[in-house]
């Protein structure tokens, strides 16, 4: 029993030991950035030409996994405790400027994608620097697509469709004409957009899923479940997307660019012709598609901003904006960097300069990931067989419009200058 | 016993004080939020802040998907529970009867994954239930039985948490069960067994009886265990597919830190320790009627 | 404690057969308990075409400890082992001061209100804590200790389960050694120090394993409370690395391997004790 308790005794001291010299340990950051994914580890590796450029100053890069960053931020925000810089997801934006977190930036000079900036864009005052871009399109296996008589994607929902139908037909079982998995939501979210109506009215007061546009762009979403061209799975059910499509495993997949750099990684360079990618098609023509990204904001509490704006800059120039795409495949913000050798000379990379001519920002309101999350809960039950498209889209406004309560008390009561109060007009980019 | 002395309530006080702070206080104040509106645009601004009285909780009855995470929180408990005494239960019989020195082994195998991270393991599944490439469908393809989609289908999805949280927990109470399974005197038998009790009798008659209040006591541990099910339907499912596995805990977290509305979050946590304290008011219950018997 | 005499004496006669199927039973059933965990182990070894093709095989055909060290390298495993371990160790020694005090006063100091003390604790174990994040997280944020291994530490740290077995312990120990010291004229708390603290040193050892191992796996509280990267434990880290990673398997076995070894290690070296807490935790009922 001595021995027992001298140990635990022994293992106290240690331990308050260690917990007081943590304490003590923290270092001084001149500058702390919170990046996302991938991003996280391209920034911690431009980091060191930045500080070099600037003697004494400590850049400490923190990593947030992707489907927890809006959580990680927001109570960060709560409690009073931000970052500095934070790379974050268009998606996130509105919120963050909801709630006052961000610094309202000047205009930043330099050529971006006007939709990029667009997003940005609150009320008229831009919020956050765009970083890099993103769009939603195919990835598809040209040798398959060929085998069962087609040269290239279709344009159009209906051709597109055939050649699905075509596809699975020369496949084997266990193998599906498209993935789209069913915890997805951007796959819906890009048909809907091919729509005329934007799914919110008013606004962004009152949903506006059971419109025609909206059930037109559902129904076409299940058929392809229904059709069994796509697999009722999650991409949590996926061993390795990547190995599984060069296998043959599915033929289409609509994805964001950062699969360029995973297909890249995970396939042997002599495989590397076995899949390629084209534009979006549309419910007649050429289709649109979202516009996503992200961008660096400025917190408010931050007490560095100055030095944060040098941080933005330095890694928006030319070389870092090349040296990202390098690490991660992310798309440069920044149009003139397209012109430079590595991205122009790249084949995949033609569809997505086409696509992001052709895209539609998403309706920036704080409620919006909610909204989509829901979107995905509904549009999976429809898929399954549970529910009718009528009636899912219209109880799907009912929930939506509940959310959307506290919302629509803040507008009436709200002067219109409140930057919560922003709700960007849904427009194409491009006449359609 | 001892004299009544001031210091005694110094011993108890640091508890207290602790108790007190992160226990109680947050079980008012949980109480307090689910009476309010407390959302993203009141925590960004706190005039937009009000007592809304009950509304949280009208809006909870009408709410299809708190409806859905009630059924699937009390599916895990109703299967889970009698399934993990089962197995707790025929476990501990069983290592009670091996020879000593092999016990030891056993043990550690069946208790091994109580402690081990939910987190750690609920990866470990997920891959092992995975439809296409999934260890155990490839067992049951081998065995002909066809490949279930474990985590994509709604009504296996729920049954697939429900065995990784059993598979996680019956080492637990096998390690009670044996412990009261030593208590009970060999007389006992050795009497049935001279009036001709034969081994179901013995067991139904003997054995169970005399257990009963250590299984009533698991039965309360695990019902208060996985009536807080987050971590497993978390890494497995996300709450999925269709909301199936979504469970009420998991419920306040999106709704509370996801999606930032406070107040109704708070209404769940608030439901949750009700119905919780109903379990546990109901065992005690059941526990005097037996003991009345 | 007699060992009862009659092996299987409640399945049935003591036979051979009924002793077999106890040990078929028991080696099936370790059989599944064991399997998900070497099978991680062993995908944890394996090189990445290995662990990536379909159905990863039992056994690594060139044993690697790429992923480890992957991991390790990577994903910053050191600095949530590093956590893990403070906020484990913290939580352990103070949980064993509160409970040790608590319990020991509960079960041999009269004072005033012991009673209504005592009905708190058996209240307290009855209240599901991790329904109460919300508050507590408000709490937290109001006076700044989000990302502080406080934040982890104090909510746990009185612990009702380990104050009751504390207690439960001491009434076993006859109050004749404690009055014994009164009378003497010693001090209470050197009293607590001298004599009660040496006699509660098993149940002690029983509850900071409990603790241990309990914290160490903590999952929901740890992942609100900490949203700074360098500040998370082993199990919040590890869902997030799964959230980024989770089509790497290889990634993903040796990361959830690393989380679970530690504290199957501790189990095993520590089995004595932490069974007697879980034993002792069930009497206390």
């Amino acid at each position: 029993m001595k021995a027992v308790l001298s140990r635990a005794v022994r293992v106290a001291v240690l331990g308050a030991v260690i917990v007081v010299c943590a304490g003590c340990a923290h270092t001084p950051c001149g500058l702390t950035v919170w990046a996302i994914g991938s991003e996280a580890g391209a920034l911690e590796r431009m980091v060191p030409g930045f500080e070099a450029s600037r003697p004494g100053v400590l850049v400490c890069v923190q990593q947030l996994p992707w489907s927890s960053a809006q959580v990680r931020l927001l109570s960060a925000v709560a409690a009073g405790d931000p970052p500095d810089v934070a790379q974050v997801g268009d998606t996130d934006l509105a919120t963050l400027v909801a709630l006052h977190a961000l610094r309202p930036e000047p205009r930043i000079a330099g050529d971006f994608f006007p939709a990029a900036l667009r997003v940005a864009r609150f009320d008229g005052v831009s919020y956050g620097v765009p970083w890099y871009i993103d769009t939603r399109l195919l990835f598809y296996l040209p040798g398959i697509l060929r085998r069962a008589g087609f040269a290239r994607p279709a344009r159009t929902w209906s051709g597109w469709v055939k050649q699905m139908r075509a596809v699975q037909r020369i496949l084997h079982r266990g193998q599906y004409a498209l993935l789209a998995p069913t915890n997805e939501a951007e796959f819906l979210e890009v048909l809907a957009l091919q729509e005329p109506a934007p799914m919110l009215r008013d606004g962004g007061r009152y949903g506006n899923f059971a419109s025609a546009s909206f059930r037109r762009a559902l129904s076409f979403y299940r058929s392809l479940y229904a059709q069994h061209l796509a697999p009722r799975i999650s991409n949590r059910q996926l061993i390795n997307l990547w190995w599984e499509m060069a296998r043959g495993d599915f033929v289409f997949y609509v994805s964001g660019p950062w699969n360029i750099g995973e297909f890249r990684h995970f396939l042997p360079p002599h495989d590397q012709d076995l899949w390629m990618t084209a534009p979006m098609p549309g419910p007649d023509g050429p289709g649109v598609s979202t516009i996503g990204g992200s961008d660096f904001v400025i917190f408010r509490a931050s007490a560095h901003a100055e030095l944060a704006r040098q941080f933005i800059r330095y890694m928006l120039a030319d070389k870092q904006q090349l040296r990202l795409y390098e690490l991660t495949g992310d798309l440069p913000a920044r149009r003139g960097v397209w012109h430079l050798p590595p991205l122009a000379a790249n084949t995949k990379l033609r569809a997505f300069r086409a696509q992001l001519n052709r895209v539609r920002p998403f309706i920036a309101i704080p409620e919006w990931n909610e909204i989509m999350s829901g979107m995905r809960r509904m549009a999976a039950r429809v898929a399954a067989g549970d529910a009718s498209v009528r009636g899912a889209t219209r109880r799907f406004d009912r929930t939506v419009d509940g959310w959307l309560a506290a919302r629509r008390e803040l507008l009436a009561h709200a002067p219109p200058s409140n930057a919560a109060s922003a709700a960007r007009r849904t427009r194409p980019s491009e006449a359609r | 016993m001892t004299g009544r002395r001031p210091s005694g309530v110094l011993f108890v006080l640091p508890a207290l004080v602790l108790l007190v702070v992160f226990v109680f206080i947050p079980l008012v104040g949980v109480l307090g939020l689910s009476l309010t509106n407390l959302d993203l645009y009141s925590l960004a601004n706190t005039a937009n802040l009000h007592a809304i009285g009950a509304e949280n909780y009208l809006h909870l009855l009408r709410d299809r998907r708190a409806w859905q995470a009630l059924a699937a929180t009390l599916a895990v408990v109703v299967v889970g529970v009698p399934a993990t005494l089962v197995l707790s239960l025929i476990s501990a019989l069983m290592i009670e009867s091996i020879a000593e020195r092999w016990r030891g082994l056993f043990r550690t195998a069946l208790f091994v994954p109580v402690v081990c991270s939910t987190v750690a393991i609920a990866i470990g599944w997920r891959y092992l239930l995975n439809t296409r490439f999934g260890l155990v469908n490839h067992l049951l393809r081998v065995l002909g039985l066809g490949a279930p989609n474990w985590l994509g289908n709604p009504h296996l999805a729920i049954i697939a948490i429900t065995i990784v949280v059993v598979w996680k927990g019956f080492g637990y109470g096998m390690i009670i069960v044996a412990a009261a399974r030593r208590e009970i005197p060999e007389e006992l038998y050795e009497a049935a067994r001279i009036e001709g009790a034969g081994v179901r009798q013995r067991l139904l008659r003997i054995t169970v009886p005399m257990l009963a209040p250590t299984l009533g006591l698991l039965a309360l541990l695990d019902v208060s265990g996985y009536w807080q099910l987050f971590a497993e339907p978390y890494v497995l499912t996300r709450g999925g597919p269709l909301g199936s596995t979504t469970s009420l805990l998991l419920l306040m977290y999106d709704r509370g830190f996801l999606w930032w509305r406070w107040g109704a979050a708070s209404a769940i946590a608030v439901v949750l320790t009700a119905m919780m304290w109903m379990f546990a008011w109901a065992q005690r219950h059941a526990r005097a009627d037996w003991r009345g018997e | 404690m007699p060992e009862p005499t009659g092996v299987a004496s409640d399945m049935g006669v003591p036979t051979r057969m009924a002793r077999a199927g106890a040990y078929l039973g028991l080696a099936a059933l370790a059989a599944v308990t064991l399997f998900p965990l070497l099978w991680m182990a062993s995908i944890a070894l394996m090189s990445a075409p290995q662990a990536a093709a379909g159905t990863p095989p039992l056994w690594p055909q060139h044993p690697t400890l790429a992923n480890i060290i992957n991991v390790i390298s990577q994903q910053h495993i050191g600095t949530y082992f590093f956590n893990s371990l403070v906020v484990a160790t913290a939580t352990t020694v103070l949980s064993v001061l509160v409970a040790g005090s608590a319990g020991y006063a509960l079960a041999h100091v009269g004072f005033r209100g012991r009673r209504v003390v005592s009905g708190l604790m058996v209240f307290g174990v009855l209240i599901p804590t991790q329904a109460l994040v919300l508050p507590l997280f408000e709490m937290f944020r109001e006076v700044h200790l989000v990302n502080h291994y406080a934040a982890l530490v104090l909510p746990v740290a009185a612990n009702p389960v380990g104050i009751l077995l504390v207690q439960a312990y001491m009434r076993g120990i006859p109050a004749e050694i404690l009055d014994a010291a009164r009378i003497d004229g010693a001090s209470e708390w050197r009293i607590f120090r001298s004599v009660a603290v040496p006699l509660m040193a098993p149940i002690l050892a029983a509850v900071s394993v409990l603790v241990f191992v309990v914290s160490w796996n903590e999952f929901m509280w740890p992942m609100i409370a900490m949203q700074q990267e360098n500040m998370q434990t082993l199990p919040v880290a590890l869902a997030a690395i799964d959230r980024e990673h989770y089509q790497n398997i290889g990634l993903m076995a040796a990361a959830a391997t690393i989380t679970m070894l530690p504290m199957v290690c501790v189990f095993v070296a520590s089995q004595r004790y932490y069974l007697r807490s879980v034993i002792a935790g069930s009497l206390t009922g």
